[in-house]
């Protein structure tokens, strides 16, 4: 291990030291200088990402005893992460003052999380797996809570906090075992083991529960709802987009490096909670009134299409699933920004109704959010129905289409629920309820770049070429 | 060595159990994950034993310092819970349901 090994982890090593240098500024400097740990913060997410996306190189190379791996994938997940905080923290400035949120506190664990999804993206052994999924979960348990009046913030965070422990215990258990098969904790000796003694399939099994768990499919979906609905619009969105993509990446990384051989085991695992969670999911939000707990279980339907792709990936490549996650991450990013738009002082708008008449007190909101409605329902030009398409065609392609169609028509009546956010918007009287549209409850930058996003998720379906190529990069 | 293997797989069972059955207390809750996570420990112990690796007990080092910040959270959470329920019975915890 030398000098030029250490070099590849500077984006992971710059991060570490700047989010402990914002918690300390956010002690000894914040009285004095207001938005300084949210400026600091910026400007670290800002370089972080230029340093991961310098380490995209076109051979792989791994540090610290093979435990780590940097490649295009690594370095363009990474990229894309700091995209999201960049854009979650900039939306954020003005909500977290109005819910009186700890400042140095938020930013800090934010941070933190953000570091273990990086670690997550390159992880190359179990250890490192295992470490860097703690290091991002942890700080989300907290920075639920980090507000002032904590009121039933506390009970989403502590349901949370029970599921995401008892995925890491499933997972951990899974390790212990999958290292008494083959005696090492290397993805790739894993590889090699080409019979599966019950040891290892049971181990096997058990850490993709795990992962299931993180991920929100059905069997282990029951936090999910809560979690959204419990939580300030701020950590929503931090929870809802983030870790999909660092989630999406551990199953890769595990299911292709260790399990890559063994993919007939794991196939019909991932197929079966795919489709149960788009068939859940899509169900069950039909009965929201609430727009996070409907935004929770079209989280769930959307992970049930990722897991499909990725049941399907080892003969079709990752490529769909990866396109899809990382599409609804920037779906769910502009929902959630939009949500917050309506938000004022005492007043959140959680529930449908509240956006009856939208459009005709703020028509360019209106518009966005259909923009948003239509690319989470699929709707052909935006950039939504690409990824399904994308997952389909996977699907056939591999003798599956029996288990397309049923998709299909699950998507299809999911269409439902966001069509009916966008028949309240345009075709219903105003409430009583005046709008917060007028209230300034984002910084300016924030609303331009809610508007870009959301456009982008039409001139995206329009030119899917540009994101597909990154992900073809990713995989090079 | 299997008898070891029967020994974590029942600390295991009982750890999930304790998840799924109990419905009184949260410190329960936290007990039994604590549960889990010590069941996977003497798994990496006995398989490190077994295959003569150093790794699996250098893992379970690093294990016990998630649990503690595990733990550390986790009872935050509840002080939390407490301090606005006044109470820690997990029937309680209701406010979000649909």
């Amino acid at each position: 291990m030398g000098k030029a090994n250490l070099i590849l982890m500077l984006p992971e090593i710059f991060l570490a030291c700047m989010a402990l240098l914002v918690l300390m500024v956010g002690v000894f400097w914040e009285h004095k200088l207001r938005y300084i740990t949210y400026r600091l913060s910026i400007f670290t997410v800002f370089v972080t990402g230029i340093f991961a996306i310098g380490t995209y190189s076109e051979s792989m190379q791994a540090v610290i005893n093979n435990s780590y791996l940097m490649d295009n994938f690594s370095a363009i997940l990474k990229f894309i992460l700091c995209i999201l905080m960049l854009c979650i923290f900039l939306y954020s400035k003005v909500y977290i003052d109005i819910r009186k949120f700890l400042h140095a506190e938020f930013f800090a664990l934010s941070l933190f999380s953000l570091l273990g999804m990086m670690v997550l993206t390159s992880a190359a052994d179990f250890l490192t797996m295992f470490l860097g999924l703690e290091l991002f979960v942890l700080p989300l348990y907290a920075t639920i809570v980090m507000v002032k009046h904590q009121g039933r913030y506390a009970e989403a965070a502590i349901k949370y906090f029970i599921i995401g422990s008892l995925g890491a215990g499933l997972l951990l258990y899974g390790i212990s075992l999958v290292y008494g098969a083959t005696g090492s904790f290397d993805f790739s000796a894993v590889s090699g083991v080409q019979d599966l003694q019950h040891i290892l399939q049971l181990g096997m099994i058990l850490i993709l529960l795990g992962i299931a768990l993180e991920f929100g499919a059905v069997p282990f979906h029951m936090w999910l709802p809560d979690v959204y609905e419990g939580s300030a619009t701020a950590v929503t969105m931090l929870i809802g987009t983030l870790p999909k993509i660092a989630i999406f990446a551990i199953a890769y990384r595990v299911l292709s490096l260790a399990f890559g051989d063994v993919a007939l085991y794991w196939q019909q695992v991932i197929l079966i909670l795919g489709l149960l969670s788009v068939i859940i999911g899509n169900i069950a939000a039909i009965a929201q009134y609430n727009i996070k707990r409907m935004l929770a279980y079209s989280t769930i339907g959307h992970v049930g299409f990722i897991l499909l792709g990725i049941a399907v990936a080892p003969q079709q490549g990752y490529l769909a699933p990866l396109f899809y996650t990382i599409i609804y991450a920037f779906m769910a990013l502009a929902a959630f920004a939009l949500i917050m738009r309506l938000t004022a002082q005492g007043f959140e708008a959680e529930n449908i109704e509240d956006f009856r008449g939208l459009n005709r007190h703020a028509p360019w909101l209106a518009f966005l959010m259909l923009l948003t409605m239509f690319a989470l329902a699929g709707v052909p030009p935006l950039v939504g129905f690409y990824a399904k398409f994308l997952i389909l065609q996977n699907m056939v392609a591999n003798g599956l289409s029996w288990a397309a169609i049923l998709a299909l028509i699950f998507a299809v009546i999911g269409t439902f629920y966001y069509l009916r956010v966008v028949k309240v918007m345009y075709f219903e009287e105003p409430s009583a309820h005046p709008h917060a549209v007028a209230v300034a409850n984002m910084s300016f930058v924030g609303r331009s770049i809610v508007f870009i996003n959301a456009l982008a998720l039409l001139a995206l379906g329009v030119i899917p070429g540009l994101i597909v190529d990154i992900c073809l990069k990713a995989f090079r | 060595m299997l008898q070891y293997l029967i020994f974590s797989a029942i600390l295991f069972a009982i750890g999930l159990s304790g998840l799924f059955i109990n419905r009184k207390n949260i410190i329960v809750l936290l007990m039994s994950i604590e549960i889990i996570l010590l069941a996977a420990n003497t798994n990496l112990v006995i398989f490190a034993k077994y295959w003569g690796d150093i790794t699996g007990q250098a893992f379970v080092f690093f294990v016990m310092t998630v649990a503690a910040a595990e733990a550390a959270i986790g009872l935050a959470l509840v002080v939390l819970v407490f301090r606005d329920k006044q109470t820690i019975n997990i029937q309680d915890l209701d406010q979000l349901k649909g």
